[in-house]
């Protein structure tokens, strides 16, 4: 039987085990929007963690991270950096966050700040804010799982099958079991991908140089600006300080803000479980360790590959390897791209509908109606995701550089919103818009660049100026309305 | 009405204030520990501990050290109440 007929077989039982726990798991929630999206605020610590954790290994983890550390050196650690408190922010205000999403019923994030400021205008914003972050990154996961089929098939199933492939059983489970076949997903694919990480991230230094400390012994002898931080640039120049340390400070005021973890904070089933997540989030970016050194054993081991984030399934098909390992590491790597890709999936098709469609066009949507809308819209914006990642021209990597800096407008809002309470909506709104706008103005010109400063840093700058002047140019809101968001 | 931020409510008792306030600050001084300038006193590809470079070693002990700190904050407010105890725990 050839190799990669081999491959195939185990990569496909692996799609087949993922979509029976998909499908099982949606039996246990109930039939409404609040079972589909929030799993009934019933999930438990090890669902939580997995898919918290799930989602930080994405395709970018497993192909970008070794890419990174492969083409950039030091400059991938960046993706550990950020780790270590990205989530922390949650331990002090998730909490809060539960009790209100108990209290009022929201099972999104701009439900809540939309509430908070009692404008719908708010929640189109967000939703908006959050569409246009989710689809880049979607395509992007989809990409990650048709190149992997092709590259282990040798070529013989084309990216765009690979990609329907895999995302066709995504969409299965997520049409079907909504939060919770992500959540059963994403532990299955956790497991998993913990074990062939280090599998591999041993296994693959201690074949090509004998071990982990020989390796850097030689890429040190060899090429030591790959080991000195923060590394090197895009270009392979050294990256700048302020570049690395702006790019880590971005990311941390944007990491606990994304929607779709957001939202997972309203399917805890109580707060200890909640801060336990927190609590154990950084066990999951020790095991991105061995994915790094996976990256490093390529340096001088297949010098040359071109794209860097290639390095992984490179290595992987030049080396003799029994083809159930190279069956296991793709599945891992689509792993990675699926326990991504469904919970972006799942949270685009709620906030579409609920952020969007209910709170600005229909506020009287009866539950049935609307769960069985965003069950449609998953396929929706499935089938758009895919349009982008196989068959548009049209990229949307400039959307995705944009995405984080974006997110991290959400900062200054979440601050107003629990802590004080003089903020108005006219004051959230504008600080929003001023820290896009700005954003996007630094993007399109470099001219204005300082010390390679990541440009969302500035558009939080101009948010928080612009959140507090028009607060307080504009007039308070009800105060026993406010008490019940801010702390007290 | 109130218009300066509160960032501790003010059911906590003293003991807690002070426990959560340590711990803001600890973690702040996490992301300090990992962007310029500290950083950059770490960032050399020598030594190598356990055969790993000082600048991915020390953000790996970094992390382990967050992942601690979180953990004693956990086990500290989990002997101090009652779990799940509504509406107050660990609220900042």
């Amino acid at each position: 039987m050839p190799q990669w007929i081999a491959v195939l077989a185990v990569t496909l039982a692996y799609l087949g085990v993922s979509l029976l726990v998909g499908l099982l798991s949606g039996r246990r929630a109930t039939a409404s929007t609040e079972g589909y999206v929030a799993g009934d605020r019933a999930l438990g610590f090890l669902v939580l963690y997995f898919i918290m954790g799930a989602s930080i290994f994405s395709a970018f983890a497993f192909l970008g991270g070794p890419g990174w550390a492969y083409s950039r050196g030091a400059a991938a650690f960046y993706i550990l950096a950020y780790g270590t408190v990205g989530l922390v922010p949650w331990y002090f205000f998730a909490p809060r966050v539960a009790r209100l999403g108990r209290e009022h019923g929201y099972v999104t994030q701009a439900e809540l700040f939309a509430h908070r400021f009692r404008s719908p205008l708010l929640s189109g914003v967000l939703a908006v804010i959050s569409l246009a972050a989710f689809l880049p990154y979607l395509t992007l996961q989809m990409e990650g799982a048709g190149y992997v089929f092709n590259i282990v098939t040798e070529g013989r199933i084309p990216v765009w099958a690979g990609a329907a492939i895999a995302y066709g059983v995504v969409l299965v489970y997520v049409y079907r079991s909504g939060v919770l076949g992500v959540g059963w997903t994403n532990t299955f694919q956790g497991v998993f991908m913990m074990a062939l990480a280090w599998g591999l991230g041993i296994y693959l230094p201690m074949r090509l140089y004998g071990g982990v400390g020989p390796m850097f012994d030689q890429i040190a002898e060899a090429a030591p600006e790959l080991l000195r931080a923060p590394g090197l640039d895009g270009s392979g120049e050294p990256w700048s300080w302020g570049g690395y340390s702006s790019s880590v400070a971005i990311s941390v005021l944007g990491f606990s803000l994304w929607p779709h973890y957001f939202m997972k904070i309203y399917t805890a089933r109580d707060i200890r479980t909640l801060k336990k997540t927190v609590v154990f989030y950084p066990t999951f970016l020790i095991f991105l360790v061995p994915i790094l050194f996976i990256g490093f054993s390529g340096v001088l081991a297949f010098p040359g590959v071109e794209p860097a984030d290639a390095i992984l399934p490179t290595v992987i098909t030049s080396i003799e390897l029994p083809a159930l390992v190279v069956g296991l590491f793709c599945a891992g790597a689509l792993a990675a791209s699926m326990s991504t890709g469904d919970a972006l999936l799942h949270a685009s098709a709620s906030v579409a509908v609920k952020d969007l469609y209910r709170a600005v066009l229909r506020p009287e949507l009866p539950d049935a109606q609307e769960r069985r809308l965003i069950r449609w819209l998953v396929v929706v914006i499935g089938g758009l995701a895919y349009y982008f990642a196989v068959a548009s021209e049209f990229s949307l990597v400039y959307l995705l550089l944009l995405s984080y800096g974006f997110i991290a407008q959400l900062a200054p809002l979440s601050v107003a919103t629990f802590f004080w309470p003089r903020a108005t909506p006219a004051g959230a709104l504008s600080g929003l818009l001023a820290g896009g706008i700005v954003t996007v103005v630094w993007n399109l010109n470099p001219g204005l660049q300082w010390q390679d400063i990541h440009p969302g840093i500035w558009g939080v700058a101009a948010n928080l100026v612009t959140l507090v002047v028009v607060s307080l140019a504009t007039w308070p809101m009800e105060e026993s309305h406010v008490a019940r968001f801010v702390v007290s | 009405m109130r218009k300066t931020p509160r960032f501790f409510s003010s059911r906590l008792d003293p003991v807690e204030r002070r426990v959560y306030r340590a711990a803001v600050v600890f973690f702040l001084g996490v992301f300090c520990a990992v962007v310029w300038p500290a950083y950059s006193w770490f960032s050399g590809a020598e030594p190598r501990p356990l055969g790993i470079p000082l600048s991915f070693f020390y953000v790996i002990v970094i992390i382990l050290l967050s992942f601690v700190a979180l953990l004693l904050l956990f086990v500290w407010e989990g002997n101090r109440r009652e779990p799940d105890e509504p509406g107050t725990q660990g609220e900042g």
